[in-house]
């Protein structure tokens, strides 16, 4: 699961493009370029348009939820929204 | 149509043994948003490591590409929270996000509380309550 981005010196950049560009590019994730410890730029990926029949392909191959499991989270996020 | 699914429905078809995918066939484009996948990590199961197991494995096997929130959503998202405020409705934080991201991207939202985006003026639904949309005729 990658929530977080990936970080990359400048250097790494140069040197292995392929690599890094490739984790933005099909792995989806975000790659935060630092130099000297610092983040200097970020790499977001775009993301691309997923048609319905492509989403219902990959709804119908998922690994589902249980109810009780989708009702526990449905309430954490109730929850979370009615937090003071 | 091009749609971006709320996070309520993604939980709530499960909830209801729903077949959101049969529903949303024949849609041109299909998103999420960012804000859906703050709400599922927020929402993972606290004690049960078995929940925990599934809960990881819906959401990886889905694998959905999700569009960011930028500083134009947020901005966005602020001014739609407000403007359902003005008419005294408040509306979760994730809802306004969800809503900025359908209305500056051209998409319809797929929602469980569908009079949240209605305060807000966004164009939303409920797949669980209306039928889907038919391919247009060419």
């Amino acid at each position: 699961m990658h929530f977080s981005p990936m970080k990359a010196t400048l250097t790494e950049l140069r040197r292995d493009t392929g690599r890094i560009l490739g984790a933005v590019i099909h792995g989806h994730r975000a790659v935060e370029l630092t130099q000297h410890g610092e983040t200097v730029a970020d790499i977001q990926p775009r993301a691309k348009p997923l048609s319905g029949a492509e989403f219902a392909r990959r709804w119908k191959n998922r690994k589902p939820l249980d109810k009780a499991t989708a009702r526990d989270i449905a309430a954490a996020i109730k929850s979370v929204d009615r937090a003071e | 149509m091009k749609f971006l699914i709320d996070t309520s429905i993604l939980i709530e078809a499960e909830r209801r043994r729903f077949d959101l995918g049969d529903w949303l066939q024949d849609a041109e484009e299909v998103h999420i948003c960012d804000a859906t996948v703050a709400e599922y990590l927020a929402g993972q199961p606290l004690k049960d490591e078995s929940k925990r197991k599934r809960w990881r494995e819906f959401w990886e096997s889905l694998d959905l590409p999700s569009k960011p929130l930028t500083r134009a959503v947020c901005e966005r998202a602020g001014t739609l929270l407000f403007l359902a405020r003005s008419k005294g409705k408040t509306v979760p934080f994730g809802d306004g996000l969800h809503a900025a991201v359908a209305e500056l991207q051209g998409l319809e939202v797929l929602a469980a509380d569908v009079e949240h985006f209605a305060a807000m003026g966004v164009k939303a639904r409920n797949p669980l309550r209306e039928a889907p949309p038919t391919a247009p005729l060419l």
